[in-house]
């Protein structure tokens, strides 16, 4: 943390939570369910530092968007041949929402984010796709608990967490941390093989 | 009045393979076959019942079309509402071109919009007869409310098809309406006569529908306890028999 090039990133909100994604992560074996717990205010993306973080590690994956159309995730990402050639991405919102829908082999898109045996059964799709180790990304749940009831979430995790262990899927369940969803990340932490919590320290103590 | 002499039964051997496990009549449909332990066992009545819009005549399709092509079953459709043409056209819609083996006498479809129930049954037997079929389909079997005005006539006529279809020897769908709230049985076809019922679910939950199927019966098979989902797409049914439900219907 006191890395001078490390300091601007450091000052910046979303670079410092994508710096604690990483350094959490580094820490996890190659496959099994990771809850992320994220509490900050002004958080707003996680994928840019989970892409930076996967690429480093050369682990080809899944990257299930719920918060953003594909046509903003993928401004946002760096136009690397990883993200081009190594991502699935699966758009689970412009449908629904009217936006843009961009062409390409490794674009899916869902009609809404309730449908949860679509989207479970495209997952498992696309595990079989990739050979070898890979990972999931999915941002987030908490918006998936907008559009569906918390025992519809529960069990769609419990399968996707068996789903991940046989597949050597790394499985990151982004969760942004509510006073209303405390029972759900209590029984979704009982499916997970580990739970991590970012916080944006400078933040809380706004 | 003279007593009918009964027939001895025939000897039944446990051991017999063919009392423990029924040959099957695969339907073909993807994933559906997993839930009947392989497929409808060979001979048996099912009732197909379900919700509009839930699929139940391109089940009855779907059925016919494979038991043809796949499994060189003759087949028969006996429409009680539809014309030739337009079942012709809903399956073709799915990808399921009836009219090679209509010419080829592999499937006949007849339209049977009598309102005497003992026209209908003969036509039916000379029906099943005329292209030796072995799998039979009524639908809509709703329809034989229309025959009866009375319910104990009804009920007796109804048995008395269903005892009719078993001699047949072919397995049999005869599809129902049935929806969660209002379970309208085909006269007790269901409860004392049919050997399987499959029920095709459209349910509404807030603002979409989801599809579903579940096996409330089937003699000689162990069922799944549980509703799994159904897709209905351009290419038919398919049956996400490794999937479960996230929602409560």
């Amino acid at each position: 943390m006191t890395d001078p090039v490390d300091l601007e990133a450091y000052l910046d909100p979303n670079k410092r939570i994508q710096m604690k994604l990483e350094m959490s992560l580094s820490g996890l074996g190659k496959t099994g369910v990771v809850l992320a717990i994220i509490d900050a205010i002004e958080y707003s993306d996680a994928n840019a530092g989970l892409v930076r973080y996967f690429e480093k590690a050369d682990m080809p994956g899944v990257i299930v968007s719920v918060n953003k159309p594909l046509v903003d995730l993928i401004c946002k990402l760096p136009p690397t041949p990883f993200v081009q050639n190594k991502i699935e991405f699966v758009d689970c919102i412009s449908q629904m929402s009217g936006a843009p829908e961009l062409e390409g082999p490794h674009y899916n898109y869902l009609e809404s984010p309730q449908q949860l045996v679509e989207l479970s059964v495209l997952l498992n799709k696309l595990f079989q796709k990739i050979e070898g180790n890979k990972f999931l990304v999915v941002d987030s749940l908490s918006t998936l608990l907008i559009y569906n009831k918390p025992e519809a979430i529960t069990k769609f995790v419990h399968s996707i967490a068996n789903k991940i262990r046989t597949e050597k899927v790394l499985g990151v369940l982004l969760i942004i941390k509510t006073e209303d969803n405390m029972d759900v990340i209590k029984i979704l932490s009982q499916f997970s093989d580990s739970v991590i919590e970012v916080r944006d320290h400078q933040a809380s103590l706004k | 009045m003279a007593i009918p002499k009964k027939e001895p039964l025939e000897e039944v051997k446990f051991e017999d393979s063919s009392v423990a496990k029924p040959n099957r009549t695969q339907t073909g449909i993807p994933g559906l076959d997993d839930l009947l332990g392989g497929g409808i066992p060979e001979g048996n009545l099912v009732v197909v019942s379900g919700d509009p819009g839930a699929g139940k005549t391109s089940f009855c399709i779907e059925f016919l079309y494979n038991g043809v092509v796949k499994y060189g079953e003759n087949g028969v459709y006996i429409s009680l509402e539809e014309s030739e043409p337009e079942i012709v056209k809903q399956a073709a819609y799915y990808g399921f071109d009836f009219i090679p083996l209509i010419k080829d006498r592999r499937l006949k479809i007849e339209t049977i919009q009598l309102y005497d129930f003992e026209k209908l049954k003969n036509a039916i037997e000379e029906t099943v007869d005329s292209v030796k079929a072995r799998r039979i389909v009524i639908d809509p079997g709703v329809v034989f409310r229309l025959f009866f005005e009375k319910e104990l006539e009804a009920r007796k006529s109804i048995l008395d098809l269903g005892r009719m279809l078993k001699r047949l020897g072919g397995t049999t769908i005869i599809t129902n309406e049935i929806t969660l709230e209002n379970s309208h049985s085909l006269f007790g076809l269901e409860e004392y006569v049919a050997d399987g019922v499959v029920l095709l679910y459209h349910t509404k939950i807030e603002n979409r529908f989801i599809r579903s199927v579940g096996v409330l019966k089937m003699r000689g098979t162990k069922i799944s306890e549980k509703l799994h989902p159904l897709e209905l797409g351009l290419n038919g049914l398919k049956v996400l028999s490794k999937q479960e439900l996230f929602e409560e219907l």
